[in-house]
C-alpha cells in the first residue's frame, strides 16, 4: 500500500469501527446507564424507602442469618452504602458437595435494616444493565465475554486509527456545521469523539483490563504453572479454617466495624464475610467499600469471630503494577465517583454513544451518494442501514420498555424479573422487524418517534402505578425519583428531536452537488 | 501522529489500488497472527521484565493491549504486507527462543 498513513488508517478506522459498531453501541448504552445502576435498582423497587445505619443493618442481617442458615459454611453481608438502601446477604450451605446445584435465590436474600426480608417486586434492576454491558444475554457468559473483548479491541484500534486519520483534531473541534448532510454527520462524529477522547481511550483500555487475564493469559502462562498459582499470589487467601465443632456465639460486630473505619480513615465497610459462623473457629473479615477509593480491590481486615481480636494481615499491600491494575479497573467501574463525577461519567458515556452512533450513520451517508442507483442500494448497504436503524434507534428505545415492564407486569408474577428482561428484548425484536419492513427513512422516523413516546410514558405510568409519582416526589423532595423522571423526559425529548430531524431532511442526495475539493477531503475521513 | 506528513504522491497512488490479497494478508497478520505475536511479547515481558514475578506478569498483561493495538496499526501502515510478515516472523523467533530456553532452565512458579 503506497497510501499515506492517514489513508491507511482511514480504511482501518472505517472497517474496524463498522464490524463491531452495533455491539459497541449496545455496550455503550448499557454501560452508560449502569453508572446509575444502584439508582435504577432503587427506582425499580419503589416499595423500598428509608435507610439505616450500616451497623444496625449488619446486626439485623446477622439475626436473619442465624435464623435461616445457622450451620452454613460461611455468610456474606453487603451492608447498605452511599447509594443503596438494602442489605444483601448470601451464604454457602454446609452440604455443598454432591447435591444438585441450588438456585442462587435459595441461598441469598435482600434485607431491610431490621433483618427481615424486604417486600418488594422481583426485579434485576440496574444490575441487569451492568451485566449486559459485558455478559450480554441469552448466550453463555464466556462467549459473550470473548465477543465483548473482541469488540473492545476493535474499538481501541478504531480510536487509535481514528486519531491518526483526524489530522486537524483541534482545529476541527471548533467546527460543527449543522444541516449540511454528510459534513454535519462527520462534524458530529468528530466533536463527540474528540470532546471525550481521553474518556473513550481510558474506558476502552480499562475495559479490556477488567477481563485481561481472560483475554491475554499468556503472561501468566509464561511465569506460573497454572492460573491458580497466579491468583493465589495475586490475592493471597488464608487457608480454610478447620471447623472445631464447638458452638460459640459471635462477638459483637459493631466494634469491629468501628475499628475498620478508623483503620481506613473513615471509609465504610463494603462487605463482610463470616467463616464458620456459630463455631469456635469463626473468622470475620471486613472489606473496605469500593466507593472509598479509585483502586477497586478494597483492603480487608480480619478478626477472630469469637473473641473479636484482630488478626494480623497476610499481605503487605500491593506492588506498583498490581495497584495500577486495580486503579484501572476502578476508573472503569467508577464506583468511587461521587454524584458530580458520576454525572460526568454518564455524560462522557453519552458522548460515546453518540460517537458510535454517528460513526455508524456516517458509513451509510458517505456511501449513499456514491451508489450507482441510490434508490436501489446493494445488499451490504441495505444490511448496514437496517442494522443501524434497529440498533441506534431501536436498542435505546427498548430500554424504556424495560422500565415500563417493571411498572406494568403483575407484582406476583412467576419469573417476574426475567420477564422484565424478556419484555425489553421482545420490544427490541419488534423494532428490528419494523426496521426490516420499512424503508430506512421511515424506520428512523417511526422508531425514534416510538422511543420518544415510550420514554415519555415512563413517568406517567410511574405516577399511575406507584405512590411515588412526580407530584409526591416533588412535594417530598425525593431527588432520586425526580431525577429519574427528569432523565426519562430528557430521553423522550432527545428521541423526539431526532425523529423530527429524520423527518425534515428529504431527498438529501439530489441536492448535494458539492465542489470537488470538499469531496476529496471527506474521502479521507 | 503529526510527524507523518501526508506524502505528496498519495493522490496519484490511490488510482493504482494495491492487489486485493494485500488486505487479506494484512487482516491475517493483524488479527490471528498479531494476537499470537502479542501473546509471545506479553509472555516475554512477564518473564524478563526486571520486576518480581507477580509484578512483571501484571505489568506485561496491562501493556499487552497497547502492544496489540500498535502492532495492528503498524501492520496496516507497512509498505508491503509481505515485509510486515517477514519482520513479524523474525521478531517472533527472536522472542520465542529465549522464552523457551528460560522456561526450560528456570521452570515456572
Amino acid at each position: 500500500m503506497k497510501a499515506s498513513l492517514r489513508q491507511s488508517m482511514s480504511w482501518l478506522h472505517t472497517w474496524s469501527g463498522l464490524l463491531f459498531g452495533w455491539l459497541l453501541f449496545t455496550m455503550f448504552v448499557t454501560g452508560t446507564a449502569a453508572y446509575f445502576n444502584e439508582e435504577i435498582t432503587r427506582w425499580m423497587q419503589p416499595e423500598l424507602k428509608g435507610r439505616a445505619a450500616p451497623e444496625q443493618a449488619v446486626e439485623g442481617a446477622l439475626r436473619y442469618l442465624e435464623r435461616t442458615a445457622p450451620d452454613a459454611k460461611s455468610w456474606f453481608i453487603s451492608p447498605p452504602g452511599r447509594r443503596t438502601q438494602t442489605t444483601n446477604v448470601f451464604w454457602q450451605p454446609a452440604d455443598d458437595g454432591g447435591e444438585k446445584r441450588r438456585r442462587r435465590r435459595d441461598t441469598s436474600a435482600q434485607l431491610d435494616s431490621e433483618g427481615s426480608k424486604v417486600e418488594a417486586r422481583d426485579t434485576r434492576g440496574g444490575f441487569f444493565l451492568y451485566r449486559f454491558h459485558f455478559d450480554l444475554h441469552y448466550m453463555p457468559v464466556i462467549w459473550a465475554r470473548y465477543l465483548v473483548g473482541l469488540a473492545a479491541m476493535f474499538m481501541l484500534v478504531a480510536i487509535v486509527s481514528g486519531v491518526i486519520t483526524h489530522k486537524k483534531i483541534f482545529a476541527d473541534f471548533f467546527m460543527l456545521r449543522f444541516g449540511k448532510g454528510q459534513r454535519s454527520w462527520l462534524d458530529a462524529h468528530n466533536v463527540t469523539a474528540v470532546l471525550a477522547l481521553p474518556f473513550h481511550l481510558m474506558i476502552t483500555y480499562t475495559g479490556l483490563v477488567t477481563l485481561a487475564t481472560l483475554y491475554m493469559p499468556w503472561g501468566i502462562a509464561a511465569t506460573y504453572q497454572s492460573s491458580d498459582s497466579f491468583f493465589e499470589a495475586r490475592f493471597p487467601s488464608r487457608e480454610e479454617v478447620e471447623r472445631l465443632d464447638r458452638p460459640a456465639p459471635l462477638a459483637p460486630i459493631a466494634p469491629m466495624m468501628a475499628a475498620a473505619r478508623t483503620a481506613w480513615n473513615g471509609a465504610p465497610v463494603g462487605s463482610i464475610r463470616i467463616a464458620n459462623p456459630g463455631d469456635a473457629s469463626a473468622r470475620i473479615s471486613l472489606t473496605r467499600a469500593s466507593e472509598a477509593s479509585i483502586a477497586s480491590r478494597g483492603e480487608t481486615l480480619e478478626f477472630n469471630g469469637v473473641t473479636g481480636a484482630p488478626i494480623t494481615p497476610v499481605s503487605a499491600g500491593l506492588g506498583g503494577a498490581a495497584l495500577t491494575e486495580s486503579t484501572m479497573i476502578g476508573l472503569h467501574a467508577g464506583r468511587y465517583a461521587h454524584i458530580g463525577l458520576r454525572w460526568l461519567y454518564f455524560l462522557s458515556g453519552l458522548g460515546g454513544i453518540a460517537m458510535v452512533g454517528t460513526g455508524l450513520v456516517l458509513w451509510t451517508v458517505k456511501r449513499r451518494q456514491k451508489l450507482p442507483d441510490p434508490m436501489r442500494p446493494h445488499l451490504g448497504f441495505r444490511i448496514v442501514e437496517k442494522l443501524n436503524v434497529a440498533t441506534v434507534a431501536g436498542f435505546p428505545a427498548s430500554l424504556a420498555g424495560y422500565f415500563l415492564a417493571n411498572r406494568l407486569l403483575p407484582l406476583r408474577m412467576e419469573g417476574r424479573a426475567d420477564w422484565e428482561v424478556h419484555a425489553m428484548f421482545m420490544l427490541w425484536a419488534a423494532f428490528a422487524a419494523w426496521a426490516v419492513l420499512r424503508t430506512a427513512r421511515r424506520g428512523w422516523i417511526e422508531i425514534l418517534g416510538a422511543g420518544a413516546l415510550l420514554f415519555a410514558a415512563v413517568p406517567i405510568v410511574n405516577l399511575m402505578t406507584t405512590e411515588r409519582g412526580i407530584v409526591h416526589s416533588l412535594i417530598h423532595g425525593d431527588l432520586l425519583f425526580i431525577g429519574f423522571d427528569a432523565a426519562m423526559l430528557i430521553c423522550a425529548a432527545l428521541f423526539a428531536l431526532a425523529a423530527r430531524k429524520a423527518a425534515r431532511k428529504r431527498a438529501e442526495p439530489k441536492q448535494r452537488a458539492r465542489p470537488a475539493p470538499a469531496a476529496k477531503r471527506e474521502a479521507v475521513a | 501522529m503529526q510527524t507523518h506528513a501526508p506524502r505528496k504522491a498519495a493522490p496519484a497512488a490511490r488510482s493504482a489500488e494495491p492487489p486485493r490479497w494485500h488486505v487479506a494478508l494484512r487482516l491475517l497478520l493483524a488479527i490471528p497472527l498479531g494476537y499470537g505475536w502479542t501473546a509471545l511479547a506479553t509472555a516475554s515481558l512477564a518473564r524478563f521484565l526486571p520486576l518480581p514475578a507477580l509484578e512483571a506478569t501484571i505489568a506485561a498483561t496491562l501493556a499487552s493491549f497497547g502492544i496489540y493495538a500498535a502492532l495492528i496499526v503498524w501492520i496496516f501502515h507497512a509498505q508491503h504486507p509481505g515485509r510486515a510478515a517477514l519482520l513479524m516472523a523474525l521478531s517472533a523467533a527472536a522472542m520465542a527462543g529465549p522464552l523457551w530456553i528460560s522456561i526450560l532452565l528456570e521452570g515456572r512458579l
